[in-house]
């Protein structure tokens, strides 16, 4: 298997060449060769996930090929336990935008099945890339893509959305770009050789001082992704404005890039600074549970509180990851995971919704139980799965992000847990509004076409649920490889600040 | 020094001047009615010898001096002749197939654009400061009529006008600073002032630093750089597409160029005094030039800025004195030029027959009608904006790493947000090919073979570069050694 991670990467850019190349006038055609190349990828991701050697704490598949000698950029490739699930989820979920219809795109159906590939490709590369330019151009690719997506097949105020998403992760970005660059420069410096490979860069240990405005740079440029407070406005502008099978990809997986980027780059690279910063940082990241979780409170459409209790819920995986002990770390990470699965299938749910009633306005539901008995019952299943319900796949994360966080900032944690709380009752308020109640609208069931993705994501949810261990036993090794690297004089400052 | 007259040193500049009489006397004897296609293609050829020459000489790579050391021809010189050259023979090609209403593309068309570019060869090669004026002046006097070609309009006119203006008043600045200098060194060889500065002849003489500021200034009036850039976005709205792809890029290419050569050989030694003010100017320029592309609707004015803003970041890389920035900076320029280049063979392809008054509103709906030229002017505005694949973002990514080598991470920093503006002029037109409805006054699109192929040379070259750089990347470092 040993092009295995480019060819999960590249074959959805050839794909995408591909469509490019085929005749505008034949939408079926475009369609189906979306959905075969989706196919064909979820297929080598299944590959990957089999060979995937648990007992293997470090990077696995490697490949690296010097691609720009001169600039230090190097196609470099791998996947460890923290990549491992990010990089299904991402392929799953794309293979369920293309199965998705989404009406509002006919009109640039192929720029739109190539752009999803291109997205997805990008996504990947992100998640496996081990040198940190590749990975500051896939995560703009990215962006771009999703911008682009938003604009050509969004919904009202798509322009507006589309550039305010772009502008908000370019500006972000490029003090990022330049905080690269000087890390690729201080290597050189040390080591003689100017370039961006991610594991040498763990090996240089920068002065405290000179960690500060790097860490800062990255930091923000994380938040930014990950939509933490106060960089969350531009989440529920992009998801009330993208197409609807794109939200899934947006609230999906792109959120989690900024997570993914936090453990991988933020925590190893600057772990003095980081561990000075993280009282702030878990500050921040509570302000942002409660502030997210208060807003999901008053929303009153459904894609709104879907965006805000994703503000919320990734403050938490920033909480847990300033906690800086295992329990956080993995924490968050398999609550990134869990949230992915679940927020898919609360979208799609709504996007079904959206299809029958052209809104999501909660006010304009109302005892849909009775003409859509099977949507309800799968709408409360993911509702519950999204808030982190025991049982199922959310709630191991949540529970070790809470537990792991205790241990640094109690304060914190107490208030998250009500958060948490608050939030589980305004998805019992929602279902109780939508589906109970007064009956204010009727439309015909959700069928198995509709509801098999929903169904399938909550059976992975489920058993994420019963069995964590699937999670946890793939992800502890590299989860603490991340912990030695942040070092042991910082473990031992922390505990004696016990 | 250099021998007396070492033609060998000059052939590519010769032919061209060869070219440029026999399309004189061509025109006035034999073509006065014929198609001014003939005079165009002829110079197409022309130019395209001239690129042979130059490129065998490149192969060679011996450094001449020539002229009782006035001219100097070394793989520096010869890489930037490759460049004008190459650079020429687009907008030449962009500028053969016009509206035949317009019919600004006369015979004189094409010898006006290759005096221009002799002048700027010329300036490429200049090792005194005299030879320096004398090609700025050759480059500048035939631009005048080319800006204000399209006659009828009022426009053409305004930019005429104006860029005779600033084009004398910066040669001025040029030839003042040069006699200065003369009276202070009593040469105007840029080697024997550099000598003299060295060996602490010269040091803390004013008449010298004022005249060497003076230079800088006079080049600055033509780079557009903030605050001398006001003429720019008028001359750019006035002129005819192609007069406006060449103006964009060449005279920009050849005053940076001898801007490197002039400083790094004659004022190496008043660097604290230079660099500076380079250091002001490169980010003034850039932080204006973007700003003010804000909230241009014409689309001619907005490149203009954007353009400037460009011009800011070349002379950003040549700021950090150092070979990785020169090298950026070249690097930067060609990846620049290629840019406009293509954008402004989208432009011409997909135009209205009153193209001063082109908008972006214009673009609106391009993606329905015309596809590949709609994601054409999407990737090479992707450039534009310098983000990735292109090869605007290796030009930029190089610049940035070149100033962070030297130790001003601020700067960098400054410098990088700054192009923010610029990702959002690029991003509305990209928003308004693709997300919004043509409107009812929407242009045409002149699908000719000539500024189809410079565009699809253009879009590879730029993906090429931004794909796999390292060769040009290699050469440029080989070229720099010259002027480091």
């Amino acid at each position: 298997m040993e092009f295995l991670l480019s060819s999960l990467v590249l074959m959805p850019l050839a794909g995408a060449l591909c469509i490019g190349v085929s005749p505008r006038r034949r939408p079926g055609l475009i369609k189906s060769m979306g959905l075969f190349f989706a196919v064909c990828q979820l297929g080598l991701a299944l590959l990957l996930y089999i060979d995937f050697d648990p007992g293997i704490s470090g990077m696995q598949f490697v490949e690296r090929y010097a691609w720009i000698a001169s600039m230090g950029l190097y196609f470099h490739l791998g996947v460890d336990g923290i990549s491992l699930f990010l990089v299904l989820l991402t392929i799953v979920l794309t293979l369920l935008v293309m199965l998705a219809d989404w009406p509002g795109v006919e009109a640039h159906l192929k720029e739109y099945t190539c752009a999803v590939l291109a997205l997805s490709s990008a996504l990947v590369a992100a998640f496996v890339a081990l040198d940190l330019l590749l990975f500051y151009i896939c995560c703009e690719a990215s962006v771009l893509l999703i911008s682009f997506l938003i604009g050509i097949g969004g919904r009202r105020r798509r322009i507006y959305a589309s550039l305010h998403t772009a502008l908000y992760s370019f500006a972000m970005g490029l003090p990022f770009l330049v905080a690269l660059l000087y890390l690729a420069d201080y290597h050189r410096q040390i080591n003689g050789q100017f370039h961006f490979g991610v594991l040498q860069l763990y090996e240089l240990t920068l002065p405290l001082e000179a960690q500060l405005w790097p860490l800062l740079a990255f930091f923000f440029y994380f938040a930014a992704r990950l939509a933490l407070f106060p960089l969350h406005t531009w989440l529920s502008t992009a998801q009330v404005a993208a197409p609807l099978p794109l939200t899934i990809l947006l609230a999906g997986v792109a959120l989690k890039v900024g997570g993914y980027g936090l453990l991988r780059f933020c925590l190893p690279l600057f772990p003095e600074a980081f561990y000075n910063w993280s009282a702030h940082i878990a500050a921040l990241a509570t302000v942002g549970i409660i502030y997210g979780a208060l807003l999901a409170m008053v929303q009153d459409d459904l894609q709104k509180v879907v965006a805000c209790a994703s503000t919320s819920q990734m403050a938490l995986v920033v909480l847990g990851i300033a906690a800086l002990n295992l329990q956080g770390l993995q924490g968050s990470l398999i609550y990134m995971i869990n949230h992915g699965v679940a927020t898919a299938a609360l979208l799609l749910i709504a996007g079904g919704l959206y299809r029958r009633f052209q809104t999501q306005e909660l006010v304009r539901f109302g005892g849909l139980s009775q003409s859509m008995p099977l949507t309800a019952a799968f709408f409360l299943v993911a509702l519950l799965a999204f808030v982190g319900l025991p049982g199922l796949g959310g709630f191991a994360g949540v529970l070790a992000i809470l537990l792991g966080s205790y241990e640094r900032f109690a304060a914190h944690a107490v208030m998250a847990v009500l958060a948490v709380i608050l939030m589980a009752w305004r998805g019992a308020d929602i279902f109780q509004h939508s589906m109970w109640g007064e009956k204010k609208a009727t439309a015909t069931d959700m069928g198995w076409r509709e509801l098999g993705p929903v169904v399938s994501l909550l059976l992975i949810s489920l058993w994420f649920g019963f069995y964590p261990g699937t999670l946890l036993q793939r992800t502890e090794g590299a989860v603490e490889q991340v912990l030695v690297r942040v070092g042991a004089e910082v473990q031992s400052e922390f505990v004696e600040g016990e | 020094m250099g021998n007396a007259f070492v033609w060998s040193a000059i052939y590519p500049e010769l032919l061209l001047l060869g070219l440029i009489l026999a399309l004189l006397g061509l025109e006035a004897a034999f073509w006065p009615r014929r198609p001014a296609h003939n005079a165009g293609y002829l110079a197409v050829l022309g130019g395209l010898a001239a690129l042979s020459l130059a490129l065998m000489e490149w192969q060679r790579g011996e450094t001449i001096w020539a002229f009782h050391g006035m001219l100097v021809t070394d793989s520096y010189s010869t890489f930037a002749d490759i460049v004008l050259l190459g650079n020429a023979v687009l907008c030449i090609l962009l500028s053969l197939q016009q509206p035949p209403r317009l019919g600004w593309n006369k015979g004189e068309f094409y010898i006006l654009l290759l005096l221009s570019t002799l002048g700027m060869m010329l300036m490429a090669s200049a090792a005194d400061l005299l030879v320096v004026f004398l090609g700025f002046i050759l480059m500048l006097v035939p631009l005048y009529p080319l800006a204000a070609s399209a006659r009828d309009s009022v426009f053409a006119s305004e930019a005429g006008i104006k860029f005779f203006v600033v084009g004398t008043l910066s040669g001025l600045l040029l030839l003042y600073g040069t006699g200065l200098v003369y009276g202070a060194a009593g040469t105007t060889q840029l080697q024997l002032i550099g000598n003299m500065l060295r060996d602490a002849q010269l040091q803390g003489n004013d008449l010298l630093l004022a005249g060497a500021v003076l230079v800088l200034l006079g080049v600055a009036c033509q780079l557009a750089l903030v605050p001398f850039h006001m003429w720019a976005p008028d001359v750019y709205q006035g002129s005819p597409l192609p007069v406006t792809a060449f103006l964009a890029t060449g005279p920009k290419i050849a005053a940076m160029v001898v801007l490197m050569r002039t400083i790094s050989m004659a004022f190496t030694a008043l660097q604290e005094v230079w660099q500076p003010l380079v250091w002001v100017l490169a980010l003034t320029t850039i932080i204006g030039g973007n700003l003010l592309a804000l909230h241009q609707r014409s689309i001619k004015r907005m490149l203009a800025y954007v353009s400037i803003g460009h011009g800011g970041y070349a002379l950003l890389g040549f700021a950090v004195v150092n070979p990785q920035g020169v090298t950026g900076t070249l690097f930067y320029l060609c990846a620049y030029a290629l840019t406009s280049v293509g954008i402004f063979a989208v432009l011409n392809i997909y135009r209205r027959e009153d193209e001063v008054t082109m908008e972006i509103r214009h673009y609106r709906g391009l993606a329905t009608c015309h596809p590949v030229l709609a994601l054409a002017l999407a990737f090479l505005m992707l450039s534009l904006a310098g983000l990735p694949p292109t090869a605007g973002f290796v030009g930029k990514f190089y610049v940035l790493s070149a100033v962070l080598e030297g130790g001003y991470a601020g700067l960098a920093l400054i410098a990088a947000l700054s192009s923010l503006p610029a990702v959002y002029c690029c991003g509305k037109v990209v928003v308004a090919m693709y997300m919004q409805q043509a409107d009812e006054d929407a242009p045409s699109a002149l699908l000719a073979p000539e500024p189809l192929a410079v565009l699809l040379l253009a879009v590879l070259a730029v993906l090429l570069l931004g794909l796999a750089p390292d060769a040009l990347l290699n050469v440029v470092r080989s070229t720099v050694i010259a002027v480091v």
